[in-house]
């Protein structure tokens, strides 16, 4: 299978945050390892999942791919262009074609501001239209979502949680990006109303051509969207593949535990089948377990475990697992 | 398209739908009515005169603030005696007096102390036996223009000040914050005392300014944690991603979210600037050449059986308080989109 051009690509990625002490004379007492040395490419029309439990450095990885936190060393480049390269003209251009989509849609949308001034900002920030053309484009980036143009003249509170969602990707379209990152875009949301912004979701990718990182903590809501998952763990990518092989075959013992962690809908299977549940918390990311970060919580660590930290190694089918007894378990 | 449609107009539209904004509205506009008509309200000299054949308009000057007619200052009319003296009713000479006939500095010696509707004082005289009447709307002027200039000017400093910390943070935010500290330590009507008493002769333009830079801190310590907290949020990150730039997000999207606690302290600020002009010149430190709710009140201290120059300044400077909290609250209410009743 040839492997298409990537449009993203993001090589060593570290995002780390300074913990400061002290009144006005500030001691530089640790530093919290969000994100830590992510290697990860997203190719053209791709839906990438990305998911992890809570803390492990999802969405600030998120927020490092737009820039909206600094990174603290690694490039991202977009479309052949570095993104951590300064506030260049040209690298706040290559920044618009890269959007997100937040989590609650209650937080992300400015509550004094019209859909169509939400809309109609971007457009007139980037003047990628005349003024004249702006309402027939907000009306129609509305239609796109499956809003009533109508409704161009109300405020977020008088939408409901889908509404807003929609109104959010509305939002992230609204400057023809090549890449939308969505973090936990459902997860604020009914279940009902779940599997419509994930079917809007990717009926845009297919429509619009987008590429997609869809970013959860929840494997089987990941599974359906994406092409490839990616499963993250203190800041570090532990298994890598296509979204039917890890969910189906999983190798790292972390994409184990989660994917035992999906329920099932018949009762009586639920009741027969064997949970993998981790003991504890995932560990602190300012003070990372030695080696394998993963290993207090493993059910087959070994010395060796602790003693480096494993890499992330390309195996069969475009797999790469980041587990040193793979093969063993 | 309804995109024509202005959020001001929105606004207004909200603010009519509410009691209290109606009354608060109302007391404020009353207030403002009363202090800009107080010449022709409450004034010696007649709002009509007819004399020798001709008609003049004495009191209607006063408003413009214009100099008396030539003619009757040289026929030397001055005040209310020399006018009825001046007048002979068998030539066809005839006046029209305002309501209250009297300015806020015309002697009455005979009416001294008088209570309500004695003589032709309806809320009575104070120690020289100037009408109480005349001088509460004439210090309706004073009073309302220190509050909305000293909050004008608190809200000015504020505005700035409690944005750039806010938004800014770092060694701009400390640097602010602590100047806010320093000023709010400072008793400030021992550095008004202070202050007017330095100054040669203290006029009202002194005492506005020197009211507001002292009680701008409540404004920015209020913007600065708004600005603070909307810094942080989703809406203000999705704005950067989209290419806004600081300005820009700033202005459209920090500090409208911020505006409505503002609106209140500023609505309090004319409240307390008001207050803090009675005070001094409840203190004797005013303006002797403007009349003022304090100074009345001050004549009644020492005077406990002229209960009227006590109680009806009181009352002026209650309602007018009230009346510019009750517009703040209600414009706060007005201005945030998620309390609009249904359109």
């Amino acid at each position: 299978m040839p492997v298409p051009a990537p449009i993203l690509q993001l090589t060593d990625v570290k995002t780390h945050f300074p913990i400061a002490e002290g009144f006005l004379i500030k001691r530089h007492t640790g530093t919290v390892k969000a994100v830590d040395g992510v290697n990860l490419t997203l190719a053209r029309g791709e839906v990438l999942g990305l998911v992890g439990e809570s803390g492990c450095g999802k969405s600030t990885l998120a927020r490092t791919i737009l820039q909206l936190v600094p990174t603290t060393s690694g490039t991202i480049i977009l479309e052949g262009k570095n993104l951590t390269a300064g506030s260049t003209a040209e690298v706040l251009d290559a920044r618009r074609h890269l959007q997100m989509v937040f989590q609650d849609p209650y937080a992300s949308l400015n509550p004094r501001m019209t859909v169509f001034a939400t809309l109609a900002e971007p457009m007139a920030v980037h003047k990628i239209c005349p003024a004249s053309e702006i309402p027939a484009r907000v009306a129609e980036l509305m239609t796109t979502v499956g809003l009533a143009p109508r409704f161009m003249q109300k405020y977020p509170h008088e939408f409901s949680g889908g509404q807003r969602q929609r109104i959010a990707i509305a939002r992230a379209l609204a400057l023809q990006p090549r890449v939308i990152i969505a973090d936990e875009p459902v997860s604020a949301l009914d279940v009902s109303i779940q599997a419509q912004i994930l079917n809007l979701l990717a009926s845009l990718v297919k429509k619009m051509g987008l590429s997609l990182i869809f970013i959860a903590h929840d494997l089987s809501v990941v599974k359906h969207i994406s092409d490839r998952i990616a499963v993250m763990y203190l800041g570090k990518i532990v298994e890598l593949g296509n979204a039917v092989d890890v969910i189906e075959r999983p190798l790292h013992p972390y994409t184990r535990a989660l994917i035992s962690a999906i329920p099932t809908p018949n009762p009586d299977v639920e009741r027969a089948r064997q949970r993998i549940v981790l003991a504890g918390d995932p560990p602190s990311p300012v003070n990372p377990p030695s080696g394998c970060a993963f290993h207090p919580r493993c059910a087959y660590a070994q010395e060796r475990c602790k003693l480096s930290v494993p890499p992330l190694l390309a195996t069969a089918n475009a797999r790469e697992i980041a587990c040193v007894r793979l093969g063993e378990i | 398209m309804a995109a024509t449609d202005s959020p001001a107009r929105r606004i207004l539209a909200r603010l009519r739908t509410r009691p209290t904004a109606r009354a608060g509205a109302g007391g404020v506009l009353v207030l403002i009515i009363l202090a800009l008509l107080a010449p022709l309200l409450a004034n010696e000299k007649p709002l009509v005169l007819r004399w020798q054949g001709k008609t003049y308009y004495p009191a209607f000057r006063d408003f413009l603030s214009m100099p008396a007619h030539p003619d009757l200052l040289a026929a030397g009319f001055r005040d209310l005696p020399t006018f009825k003296a001046g007048l002979d009713a068998a030539r066809g000479d005839s006046l029209l007096l305002p309501p209250i006939p009297w300015s806020p500095v015309t002697l009455d010696l005979a009416g001294r102390y008088a209570l309500p509707f004695e003589g032709s004082h309806p809320l009575g005289a104070d120690d020289v036996g100037r009408d109480v009447a005349a001088r509460l709307l004439h210090g309706a002027r004073v009073s309302l223009a220190i509050g909305l200039i000293a909050a004008g000017l608190a809200f000015l400093i504020g505005f700035v000040a409690g944005s750039a910390a806010g938004y800014l943070g770092g060694w701009a935010d400390i640097g602010l914050s602590r100047l806010m500290e320093i000023v709010d330590s400072i008793p400030k009507l021992l550095l008004l005392l202070v202050l007017v008493a330095a100054l040669e002769r203290p006029t009202l333009y002194h005492t506005m300014a020197i009211i507001g830079v002292t009680s701008w801190t409540g404004i920015a310590r209020i913007l600065r944690g708004e600005v603070l907290k909307l810094r942080g949020r989703d809406f203000v990150a999705a704005a950067r991603g989209l290419g806004s730039g600081g300005p820009g997000i700033l202005l459209r999207h920090i500090l409208p979210n911020a505006l409505g606690p503002v609106v209140v302290a500023l609505s309090f600020a004319v409240a307390s600037a008001i207050l803090a002009e009675s005070m001094l010149s409840f203190l004797g430190f005013g303006d002797p050449n403007f009349p003022s709710w304090g100074e009345i009140i001050e004549q009644g201290r020492n005077h406990m059986r002229s209960w009227h120059l006590v109680v009806f300044p009181g009352v002026a400077v209650f309602a007018t308080v009230t009346a510019f909290n009750l517009l703040g609250d209600a414009l706060r209410d007005a201005i945030d989109p998620r309390l609009a009743p249904p359109a």
